[in-house]
């Protein structure tokens, strides 16, 4: 019996001020804690692991700090994110393709199964538009070209009005031990890189239009409006870029 | 138990014998059957195989040989490459930790205050400056050259500044006046966004690459095994 909790933090103190014990734990596909939570306009959503591959959404009511919804989430469901109205659930490819879910949070219908093809894994929105990194192949390999093989962080830009992939950028090669984030700021998107200390990519041209460096191995990418927060997992370390 | 494709190239092929043995009959059929013609005088034997059978057997058992000998050259292809991409795969990651370090950081010694200080400056004066790097790391010279990326700018020129966590630190968040770093197995640390000092920590036991906690409703939510660190 599982007995993972979704921890509340006060923002002023730092003090712990709730244990919100979820059904059936927290665990994901590989035995992770699937990313999340993530916040609504009305609540707290996480994806519980009560019954294996068929999950439930789970909506925590900030008021009472308690269970007020438990919906079953679409069957694959792997990370959360909220925008557009909707849930956004990943989810793995158990008879198609890898892609997201955007998930009434009402009803629990399934509005949108947008495919895509490596990943995905963060889900985020941001300039009009859902975001996702994954994993994708060399986008101008040529067939039979000594790189035709290499794969590379990508992101995925969504237009939610039409749950189409209106673009793709890749922003790295993929290496061992990758994961990555990625924050809006001062009008750009910024990722935090296994293969670099940052990344820069402006939403107008859906392209990298800043590297930085030294790599340090990624981690995770924040933003208070004045500078951009990340972190190098490598070498342990916290890096601000100050903004403007 | 799949047999080894390589055995085909040490052991005779079964199949040459026979084939070569039919071949022999037919070439002994088809002259008698020459002799018989020319002179009249010889008649087929009753137990001769007919000529077109034999000779239906001799290409079958080239089918065979050519079907088995394909089949041994596709497993071989496909262990040929299996291997070459091991080797690849250990030749870039032994690359890869023979690498330079290019981050050149001296951090003074990261220690808990008891007193949250005021916050007074948007710089972060304690911290240390990232150097220029001085050599591209070999994945961004795959970017460039696969990707066309732009020119990398250095975070020293950018300004960047850094300081030491407590140990890795998989995910970073802003929220209140502070940035909140949550650190693989935790807990997390706690830093004013302004000065950039450690302000507090958060005692909360996580797992490898914990997930990104939510900031909404004037706290941090944060998904965890449930431990408390005592």
């Amino acid at each position: 019996m599982s007995n993972d909790q979704l921890n509340r933090i006060d923002l002023d103190t730092g003090q712990i001020i709730a244990h919100i014990t979820i059904p059936g734990g927290l665990r994901g596909v590989g035995g992770a804690i699937p990313d999340g939570p993530v916040a609504a306009e009305d609540g707290i959503w996480v994806l519980s692991d009560e019954s294996g591959l068929d999950r439930m959404l789970v909506r925590i009511d900030p008021s009472t700090n308690t269970i007020a919804q438990t919906m079953p989430a679409p069957r694959g469901a792997d990370n959360l994110g909220y925008g557009f109205g909707t849930v956004g659930v990943s989810h793995v490819p158990l008879q198609g393709d890898f892609g997201i879910y955007r998930v009434d949070p009402t009803t629990g219908a399934v509005l949108a199964d947008i495919a895509i093809l490596g990943g995905p894994f963060k889900i985020r929105s941001a300039f009009g538009s859902m975001w996702t990194s994954g994993v994708e192949p060399d986008p101008g390999a040529v067939a039979g070209s000594p790189n035709g093989g290499a794969l590379f962080e990508t992101l995925n830009r969504i237009d939610p009005a039409t749950n189409t992939v209106v673009a793709k950028i890749p922003y790295a090669a993929v290496a061992m031990d990758w994961h990555t984030d990625f924050v809006e700021a001062a009008g750009s998107l910024w990722i935090s890189s296994k293969t670099a200390l940052l990344v820069r990519i402006d939403p107008t041209q859906n392209r990298v239009v800043d590297r930085y460096l030294p790599s340090t191995g990624g981690g995770g990418v924040a933003t208070d409006g004045q500078a951009v927060w990340f972190t190098g997992w490598d070498d342990a370390q916290l890096h601000r870029l100050p903004l403007g | 138990m799949n047999p080894d494709p390589l055995d085909i190239l040490r052991r005779p092929d079964p199949d040459v014998a026979p084939t070569a043995a039919l071949t022999a009959r037919l070439r002994a059929r088809l002259a008698a059957d020459a002799d018989g013609q020319h002179g009249g005088a010889a008649s087929p034997a009753e137990d001769e195989p007919n000529p077109q059978v034999v000779a239906m057997d001799i290409i079958r058992h080239a089918k065979d040989t050519r079907s088995r000998l394909n089949d041994s050259r596709r497993r071989l292809a496909v262990l040929g490459a299996i291997a070459a991409a091991v080797l690849l795969s250990v030749l870039f990651i032994a690359a890869r930790r023979d690498e330079p370090r290019e981050l050149d950081v001296v951090d003074s010694p990261v220690t808990e205050p008891t007193v949250r200080p005021t916050t007074s400056s948007a710089a972060v004066t304690s911290s240390a400056t990232i150097t220029s790097p001085t050599t591209a790391a070999s994945s961004t010279a795959l970017d460039e050259a696969l990707l066309g990326l732009p020119v990398i700018r250095s975070a020293a020129d950018a300004a960047v500044t850094s300081r030491a966590t407590a140990t890795k630190p998989a995910q970073v968040v802003t929220g209140g006046s502070s940035v909140w770093v949550i650190l693989d197995l935790g807990p997390i640390q706690r830093f004013d966004a302004s000065t950039g000092e450690l302000v507090g920590t958060v005692p909360l036991q996580l797992d490898n690459f914990p997930t990104r906690p939510a900031v909404a409703f004037g706290s941090l939510w944060m998904a965890t095994e449930c431990r408390t660190i005592n």
